[in-house]
């Protein structure tokens, strides 16, 4: 596409590029090769070049290392898998659905996002384990279908699915039914449909939602965490955090082990685009309102799916918050003269920490919805209709916070702000975090809207630029308001996860301030559950409202 | 045009930053309202400016570390002695004794560093589980502790690995029999010191080997059926040191709040936790110096093969 | 004068060369239709003329400017040439109304509302879409879109429209309805039209002047009548549909290729031996007439007939000399 390349007289295209490859490097290039240079220069963090790559040897000769390794990419292959079969049934279930029914769904799926995957997972050891509540009501004790490999995966993929199924689901209604009616004249059943005919068209998407589920299974550490070390399952994660966690601590180490896990994530990259280009068709653009089903039984079939989804999904854990928010003590477990209102009350009426600590993550996070927004739309325009030379190393760069575990991120973001040398820093104060939250959470906008912008006819962008739109023109009147639903959906499932982000909050958190995760952390630390998940709950409920009301404004503002 | 006002965002902030140059910087890796109350009782008494960053001992160590540099912490303090040991081997640690430290027992200080009080490793167990209390390390080998025995792991808590220093330093190989029979009993070790002690809380299993007491104390006085008891045959201690950095230049405030934390006042604080204070004179709502046998080892030396130590652990426990 | 003048424009994407050497004036208020098969580089050209690709060579210019010029780097960007565009899948912003849509470039230029009004409510009567105005263009049907399309580009009044296959999307009477609308109203307000098309009949439809374009290069030049009647080549016959070729001695005439128009056989009744003699194959009727596919010796040719055949009829025919075109190989 050369109209934006085109010579002389013709700025605005490279000033485009130049900032956001700029943002894109500031912000994630960074901190990365600062992890990098820690890995090869074991006192990098005194400005010290001595001892290059003396970390590496004894480092990667652990044996354990192996097994960590190969455990990481089973696990990630395995969540991978059973995240795009959930994604893409409940996707295809959708499509055929009355929208007002599929919109109670959609919205229901976004609760994940907002629950901290180790807290569902204490949710399912209390569920699940000998003596929890399941064997207690029921005399039923799945503690050992719990504590092993698959059910690692079950807990994993329950969290992550739904990564896959927003994109699905609109790669569905883009493909919409005409592909479908199509197969159907030349004699296909509707099972032979989805299978010969949509499957293969979703697949560059599957493929491109599913290399995030797998990276973030690689880098996921509270699930492999809690469950995993209960059957002695270790993944590359918890080898890192192990060298972070107590006496000695081991930065450097932790480096080498993360340019590991940065190896698996490009390998995964560069697997996806050789099985992307193989698969890779074009569209033809034109969206049609898919039809719901008239079939009464397959509407009925699907809603009960979804029911049961999304009690396993999103009821099952908050059920697991609420109940242990409400305990007075935890090993008199679920009793009603056990359950009291104490831990809200205490919250809301003698706690001004919890309230300021719930305005200081609500803030952060609502800016980092809306930067990591702009620049994703800056990098997304910048990536799909600018293609600079080096596209991959971007693509590679705006995967990568996703790859890298945060406690070795945030090491790395200390590493780049913490030195004289800069005439000013973010760092120690709350802009370190907003820093951290924008680098942790960029992947998810560049990605989602990238995938958008692919299906924007360029003639769209011609028109404009013929009729005498310049550059700036182009992306204020028309890509970003063809992109405001997609860059809602991603700003809301940013919003979410910084509102619970932990390690780099507990790891960066400037002196005297708390966020929500640290609160709870902290509450947990002192014994405090009940509190603990008292406000995980609270917040969990706020920053759902405000994700709704969210998406309720942005609805009305199109129509 | 956003980026503008970013770029004077950003400016501002550093000339705020600057400003609160007068204010001492403590990471302190302790129950939360431990921490903030000392802060506040020593700001109320100097008049000083104190800010406080709280996590866990390994990330108040990893964000030390990494902020080499440009280091922003003037005292720490840590859970695990093993920080102290490494700090004043590497010459980080700024030399202090404090006036209040006279009370403090010689184990616990040293001349770069001084605890602010000690954990106890110690056997927790659910009350409500109708096991028999158990004595010693060794009655947990026997069958009817059978899959019930969880430990937190030597290489994700420096005080469990305190004890299997400890032990092995007091027992020799027979420490090393005691782990495989544990091993052979159906131990859990489920990762940290929460994490061994969760489980027990909860009801799926029912002993902690080498739970950290305070933590299980304080359960127990919010009323958790939970209590502890202290090994008939020696036990280890996991003191939580005070370093003062070199790198400070707040010098003379940093050894004003060393001081403050060994104060009758201080020490009371640490009493309420139920943290064993380091000062033999205050008294506390919990077994004292007086009451526990402790194992003597040469912790400086055991820290000097730690590697080794938790390796063989490890091989026993089949990890 | 001229409205846009080509000189020496070359350009090759990965090696592959698509326009080679391309020379071509266009005069003001002349319609002008690019027209071959896919891959010979018609599009390219249209798109370096909006700016849209930058060629490797080559100059092109307008009376009031340069629009690019690679001896002198110099480049008009796409938004400065004052240009229209007609798209063929309507480049149309699904976001905006029509009216929206059509008063996109008069709203840059800051026109004033009430005038913007008036011009787009012009624009509209003139595709006869009045009342359309506040529909969003998924609201519209396909025909309705390119009618869109084409008032967004002739509501600034241009000098100059640029129009991409603008009919190819739409079934076949809109199509011929459109394209004379279109020529109704290039020509009436005097706007210069450059079309690109692979599809003969809407170049004959729309034009005043064909290139036929082969292999990047512009293989014939001229006005549709002496394009169809007189091809320049073997390829150009076939490409045009233009008519059966035949080979050997016609009539008195040299040995060679010849073209024989579907209009050029005249029935006879009688069989003397300088007439054809037809074993009839199949027999359409088409338009007002019958097309007539029959077998001369072991060769099938095409021809016009005002009267019908029975299928294994076998008929006699003559040539009408005048209509005969020696072809070059």
């Amino acid at each position: 596409m050369s109209m934006y390349k085109v010579g002389k007289g013709v700025r605005a295209p490279l000033l485009l590029n130049t900032v956001s490859v700029t943002l894109l490097f500031m912000i994630i290039g960074l901190p990365v090769l600062a992890i990098i240079l820690f890995a090869i220069f074991p006192k990098v963090n005194e400005l010290s070049f001595a001892a290059p790559f003396s970390q590496f040897i004894p480092q990667l000769q652990d044996e354990r290392l192996i097994v960590a390794t190969l455990n990481s990419i089973r696990l990630a292959l395995a969540v991978t898998f059973s995240s795009m079969l959930v994604a893409v049934v409940l996707a295809y279930m959708r499509s055929k659905m009355a929208e007002s029914i599929g919109r109670m769904w959609d919205v229901l799926l976004l609760i994940p996002f907002l629950i901290p995957p180790y807290i569902g997972s204490m949710g399912w050891m209390q569920l699940l384990q000998s003596n929890g509540v399941l064997d207690q009501w029921l005399n039923i004790n799945l503690s050992n279908v719990l504590f092993s490999f698959s059910g690692v995966v079950f807990v994993i993929t329950l969290h992550l699915f739904p990564v896959i199924y927003f994109s699905a689901a609109s790669s569905f209604k883009v493909i919409g039914q005409r592909y479908g009616d199509v197969a159907k004249i030349y004699g296909a059943n509707s099972r032979q449909i989805f299978s010969r005919i949509l499957l293969p068209l979703i697949v560059p998407t599957l493929l491109s939602t599913g290399l995030i589920v797998f990276v973030l299974t690689v880098e996921e550490f509270g699930t492999p965490n809690i469950l995993g070390s209960r059957f002695g399952f270790q993944v590359m994660v918890t080898a890192i955090e192990e060298k972070m966690s107590d006496w000695p601590i081991d930065l450097s180490g932790a480096s080498v082990l993360s340019l590991l896990l940065v190896v698996i994530a490009i390998s995964a990259y560069l697997l996806q685009m050789f099985i992307t280009r193989r698969f890779a068709c074009k569209l033809d653009n034109q969206t049609m309102t898919s039809v719901p089903s008239k079939n009464v039984w397959f509407s009925m079939v699907s809603n009960v799916i979804f029911f049961i989804v999304v009690c396993l999904a999103v009821v099952m854990p908050i059920f697991a918050i609420v109940s242990s928010s409400l305990m007075r003590t935890v090993s008199l477990g679920l009793q009603w003269d056990n359950l009291t209102f104490n831990a809200y009350t205490h919250l809301f009426f003698s706690n001004s920490d919890a309230l300021s600590a719930i305005y200081t993550s609500l803030g952060l996070a609502a800016m980092a919805a809306v930067i990591t927004a702009i620049i994703g739309m800056l990098v997304a325009f910048t990536l799909i209709r600018l293609k600079p030379r080096g596209k991959a190393v971007l693509d590679i760069l705006a995967l990568l916070p996703n790859a890298i575990p945060a406690m070795a991120l945030s090491v790395g973001l200390i590493l780049t702000w913490n030195q004289t040398f800069w005439p000013v820093t973010p760092y120690n104060s709350l802009f370190i975090l907003l820093l951290a939250y924008v680098c942790l959470m960029l992947p998810y906008p560049i990605r989602m809207l990238s995938n958008a912008m692919k299906q924007l006819p360029q003639s769209l962008d011609e028109a404009a630029a013929i009729y005498g739109a310049n550059l700036f023109v182009l992306m204020y009147k028309i890509l970003f308001p063809l992109m405001i639903p997609i860059m809602v959906a991603s700003s809301c499932i940013v919003f979410a996860i910084s509102t619970r982000e932990l390690v780099a909050s507990l790891m960066l958190v400037p002196a005297g301030t708390e966020t929500v995760a640290t609160y709870v952390f902290n509450q947990f630390d002192q014994g405090s559950i009940s509190s603990g998940m008292a406000m995980s709950f609270i917040v969990i409920v706020i920053s759902g409202a405000l994700i709704a009301l969210g998406q309720y404004m942005s609805k009305r503002y199109l129509s | 045009m956003k980026l503008k006002n970013w770029c004077v965002g950003f400016t501002l902030l550093g000339m705020v930053c600057s400003v609160s140059a007068e204010t001492l910087t403590v990471y302190s890796a302790g129950p939360k309202g431990l921490s903030k109350e000392l802060v506040a009782g020593f700001e109320k008494e100097t008049g000083a400016k104190v800010s406080l960053y709280q996590a866990t001992g390994g990330k108040i160590m990893a964000r030390y570390q990494a902020e080499k540099s440009n280091p922003h912490a003037d005292v720490m303090i840590s859970s695990s002695l093993g920080h102290a040991i490494t700090l004043t081997k590497a010459g980080e640690l700024l030399a202090y004794q404090s006036p209040n430290a006279k009370h403090v027992p010689d184990f616990l200080k040293s001349a770069t560093y001084v605890s602010q009080g000690t954990a106890v490793l110690a056997i927790a167990y659910n009350t409500q589980s109708k096991l028999p209390v158990p004595t010693t390390w060794s009655d947990l080998t026997k069958p009817i502790y059978k899959n019930q025995v969880t430990m937190p792991d030597p290489r994700k808590s420096g005080s469990a690995l305190t004890l299997v220093e400890g032990l092995s330093e007091q027992m020799g190989s027979k420490a090393w029999t005691l782990f495989s029979a544990l091993k052979a009993n159906g131990i859990l070790i489920p990762g940290a010191n929460k994490a061994a002690l969760n489980p027990v809380l909860q009801g799926a299993k029912s002993v902690v080997f080498g739970a950290v007491d305070y933590i299980a104390l304080d359960l127990k006085r919010k009323g958790e059926t939970i209590n502890v008891v202290y090994p008939t045959d020696g036990t280890v201690l996991a003191p939580r040191p005070i370093m003062i950095l070199k790198s400070t230049k707040h010098a003379v405030l940093a050894k004003k709040f060393v001081d403050y934390m060994l104060s009758k006042q201080g020490q009371t604080l640490v009493a309420k936790t139920l943290i064993l204070p380091a000062r033999s004179d205050i008294k506390s709502d919990r077994p004292g110096f007086g009451e526990l046998k402790l194992i003597n080892f040469d912790t400086v030396s055991a820290a000097a093969h730690a590697e080794q130590t938790r390796d063989k652990f490890a091989n026993i426990m089949g990890q | 004068m001229n409205a846009i003048e080509i000189n020496n424009i070359s350009k090759s994407f990965d090696d592959k060369t698509v326009l080679h050497d391309i020379n071509l004036t266009v005069a003001k208020g002349e319609f002008i239709s690019l027209l071959g098969p896919s891959g010979c580089g018609k599009t390219t050209l249209l798109r370096i003329i909006a700016g849209l690709e930058l060629p490797d060579t080559g100059k092109i210019q307008t009376p009031a400017n340069t629009f690019v010029d690679r001896a002198t780097d110099e480049y008009l960007p796409v938004a400065k040439r004052k240009l229209s565009y007609v798209f063929q899948d309507y480049g149309l912003w699904p976001h905006m109304s029509v009216f929206d849509n059509i008063a996109f470039a008069l709203t840059l230029q800051k026109m004033p509302k009430a005038d913007i009004k008036k011009r787009v409510n012009e624009v509209l009567t003139l595709v006869k879409l009045v009342g359309h105005d506040d529909k969003l263009p998924e609201q519209l049907s396909g025909g309705q879109k390119q009618r869109v399309s084409i008032a967004r580009a002739m509501a600034g009044s241009p000098d100059i429209m640029l129009l991409d296959e603008p009919l190819s999307n739409l079934d076949a009477n809109l199509r011929e309805e459109l394209g004379k609308e279109i020529r109704e109203l290039t020509h009436k307000q005097g706007i210069t039209c450059v079309n690109v098309t692979h599809d003969r009949k809407e170049a004959q439809l729309l034009s005043d002047r064909i290139a036929l374009m082969k292999d990047g290069v512009i293989h014939q030049l001229t006005d549709p009548v002496r394009l169809f009647k007189q091809p320049a080549s073997k390829w150009a016959c076939e490409f045009l549909d233009a008519g059966n070729l035949i080979e050997g001695h016609m009539i008195h005439r040299e040995l060679g290729e010849w073209l024989v128009p579907r209009t050029a056989f005249k029935i006879e009744n009688d069989n003397t031996d300088t007439r054809l003699s037809l074993h009839v194959d199949s027999c359409l009727f088409l338009d007002d007439r019958f097309e007539i596919a029959a077998w001369l010796a072991n060769e099938k040719v095409f021809f016009y007939s005002e009267a019908p055949f029975d299928v294994g009829q076998n008929i006699f025919a003559s040539l009408l000399e005048e209509n005969l075109v020696s072809i070059k190989a």
